[in-house]
């Protein structure tokens, strides 16, 4: 650009210097008349002479660099040039090319009037020795230049951008144009472009490779010579006919493939203006294959068979568990019952002995006869944890949740235990502390008794002297009940294991204490149904307390109840497993 | 009235009775029950304790023997050949010569739902096998008292 410039200036500037050249020939003659001359030109002239004096400037110059020009010497020395700005190369260059008869031009910056003027100048020597400067500033018309220049590098970064977006959308064309084509192709229906004349103008995959041809063979083919000629005059009907197209029915047609099998399919179609309008109407055809329907509903049918026949062996399954768990309640009633039923024998011929029912008995006799009492009841009381343990192992014991008063709950046990601990009754003592226990709480009051009982009958066993104290007291949102004694104590190594089925501590203590081994297993059960725990600290020889903790849950509820009609609600909740 | 078998236990059959004396004005108890030693044991526990005692084994036999009977109270086992306990005790209540005399069922049939069929079938009091003697006479004694 800044070339063209110069080359544009130095054009302007030979024609300039040519007139200078007679101008200056004829000055002698005419000298004023050059000046006045000189002082038309709308460029800043100056003429040096041989001495590199300047002899003369035209107003544009005198313009350009006012009082610059006036001084008397009529000199500029280098640094006058340096100072505004020109380059002292640039001065070399010019005056060895005026030396050898050739011109220069070049531009300089100079600063004029603290303003920095882009000036382009050509230097032509003169005839006859000097020079002649022709100059013209184009400060302006760099000052564009840089803003041209400044467009174009924003307009080729919004270009670069634009290319970029443009990219991106041919990326996002490409792939949407190949999922289309995916879809087209691979559909399970054969989609076939007509053009005006009916021949085919595309064909899917799926359509071409059903009837044995790949898409490009077909193309360009007419369309009636794929179905069967009966059916063709039927179809030409319907083509020639566009308005009779739906793409919402269908009706059926018969294609032949290339082996001549028929393919029965479903036709439906729509006729749309082809694109750019040049051949008029385009018709689209949409072809189900008719086999590929049955095959599916015949899938179908045979899909909801097997569901159905897999119901019905689920129903028989179900009735059979049903009754095998009605069976299984069955046996347990009837083992129970025979089980019960010669104890009832042997524990009355034993009391009949034992109260002189039989007449007058020795000490040994009635001892004997109090033996197979103790241990017929101790019979009963496994045969009823035996029972007890496989209901809640079924899942047949039901939580009745009700609200109840665990101090009175207790008493009943209670006063079953004094009975059995009767003969160490100077040595043994039983006690209820009730200090801080909850008035009413909500739960199995059934299943809680048999817990404290279970509880209770086990510390009468393992307790010869000293107390067995059952503790009530809230803790939180909870009740502890903590049935402590001062009997032989449970082993750490037996603790891990005391709530297991049939674990006592070892076998002799079952026969020297009595019991079956199954009580605290099922207290465990009983309390894990009620949503509490059961836990055990002992020390051998010092004695055991187990902590039975309960939720109290309910008892703002039950306040509110009691207050109001002291009416409880009951409710029954089967615990299903 | 055979005494029982001293020596072998093996020969042993139960003695109805057991040898024990019934007193001749008694109050009249029936006592319906299928295993020959409870039926022992519940004869000698409730002559011992004053009363009157005729058995039946069978369900069939029942009815029979009670109208000839004519008991104030009735023993009643549930698990019976021929005829249940729970018809037996609705026949019995429901019989116009019988004057309803009260039933006491006394079963090893502890389900729930066995127990509340004896009382809807008009039992009085439900007592399950196996119980002390004194608490079975303590519930007959309730509903019938001796003298």
């Amino acid at each position: 650009m800044m070339g063209l410039v110069t080359a544009g200036v130095g054009a302007a500037a030979a024609v300039v210097a040519s007139g200078l050249t007679w101008v200056l020939a004829t000055r002698s003659r005419t000298g004023d008349a050059v000046f006045q001359t000189l002082d038309k030109l709308a460029q800043p002239v100056l003429l040096l002479d041989g001495g590199g004096l300047l002899e003369a400037a035209n107003e544009a110059a005198r313009e350009l660099f006012g009082a610059l020009l006036d001084r008397k010497d009529r000199t500029f020395t280098r640094e006058d040039l340096i100072q505004r700005g020109i380059r002292l190369e640039d001065i070399e260059a010019a005056r060895m090319s005026v030396q050898a008869g050739q011109a220069w031009s070049g531009h300089v910056d100079l600063r004029i009037n603290e303003k920095l003027a882009r000036i382009a100048v050509l230097v032509a020597p003169r005839t006859g020795g000097g020079a002649v400067l022709l100059l013209r500033d184009y400060t302006t018309e760099a000052e564009q230049l840089r803003k041209l220049e400044w467009e174009v590098d924003r307009l080729s970064t919004a270009q670069r951008g634009l290319e970029k977006q443009l990219e991106g959308r041919m990326e996002d064309l490409t792939r949407l144009s190949e999922q289309y084509f995916d879809l087209f192709d691979n559909a399970p229906a054969f989609y076939l472009h007509l053009d005006a004349t009916q021949h085919i103008v595309v064909i899917n995959h799926a359509g071409a490779g059903a009837l044995g041809y790949e898409p490009g063979e077909l193309k360009g083919r007419g369309v009636y010579d794929l179905f069967d000629p009966e059916d063709q005059a039927r179809l030409r009907k319907l083509l020639n006919n566009p308005e009779n197209l739906d793409p919402a029915s269908s009706s059926e047609f018969r294609l032949v493939d290339r082996t001549g099998k028929s393919i029965t399919v479903l036709l439906s179609g729509a006729t749309v203006p082809d694109q750019g309008g040049r051949t008029g109407w385009e018709t689209r055809l949409t072809l189900v294959d008719v086999g590929t329907i049955k095959e599916h509903q015949v899938l179908l049918r045979r899909i909801s068979a097997e569901l159905e026949e897999r119901n019905a062996v689920l129903e028989l399954k179900n009735e059979e568990i049903a009754r095998a768990d009605k069976l299984k309640s069955e046996f347990l009633n009837n083992i129970s019952h025979e089980l019960r039923t010669p104890l009832h024998a042997v524990i009355g011929y034993a009391e009949l002995i034992h109260s002189g029912g039989y007449g007058p008995t020795t000490e040994l006799q009635r001892h004997g006869s109090a033996g197979i009492l103790k241990r017929g009841e101790d019979l009963l009381g496994l045969i009823n944890n035996l029972l007890d343990l496989s209901r809640i192992e079924a899942g047949r014991m039901n939580v009745i949740i009700a609200p109840f008063d665990p101090v009175a709950a207790v008493q009943h046990p209670l006063e079953t235990t004094s009975m059995l601990v009767r003969n160490k009754r100077d040595r043994l003592k039983l006690r209820v502390i009730a200090e801080d226990a909850p008035r009413l709480v909500t739960g199995d009051e059934d299943m809680f008794k048999r817990v404290v009982m279970n509880l209770l009958s086990n510390a009468s066993r393992f307790t010869d002297r000293g107390s067995i104290n059952v503790t009530i007291r809230r803790d939180g949102t909870q009740f502890v009940t903590a049935v402590s004694d001062t009997g032989v104590g449970i082993s750490e190594e037996a603790q891990k294991f005391i709530f297991d089925e049939f674990r006592q501590v070892d076998g002799s203590t079952t026969r020297e204490h009595g019991g079956s081994g199954l009580g605290l297993a099922i207290c465990k059960k009983l309390c894990e149904l009620m949503g509490g725990t059961i836990s055990v600290t002992s020390r051998v020889g010092q004695g055991t307390t187990f902590y039975v903790r309960l939720p109290i849950h309910g008892e703002e509820v039950v306040a509110k109840a009691d207050n109001k009609a002291r009416e409880w609600t009951r409710h029954e909740t089967t615990i299903q497993r | 009235m055979k005494p029982p078998s001293r020596d072998d236990p093996h020969s042993w059959t139960a003695a109805e009775g057991a040898g024990i004396p019934e007193s001749q004005d008694g109050p009249r108890v029936m006592v319906v029950e299928d295993d020959p030693a409870i039926r022992e044991v519940l004869i000698s526990m409730l002559r011992l304790s004053g009363y009157r005692v005729r058995t039946a084994s069978e369900g069939e036999a029942v009815l029979p023997a009670a109208l000839a009977f004519k008991p104030q109270l009735v023993l009643m086992d549930l698990m019976l050949p021929g005829i249940d306990g729970w018809e037996l005790t609705r026949r019995i209540k429901g019989h116009a010569d019988l004057g309803q005399p009260p039933v006491i069922v006394l079963s090893a049939r502890v389900r729930e739902d066995d127990k509340i069929r004896a009382i809807e079938a008009g039992a009085s009091e439900f007592v399950p096998k196996p119980c002390r003697a004194t608490t079975l006479v303590e519930v007959v004694k309730r509903y019938l008292p001796v003298g």
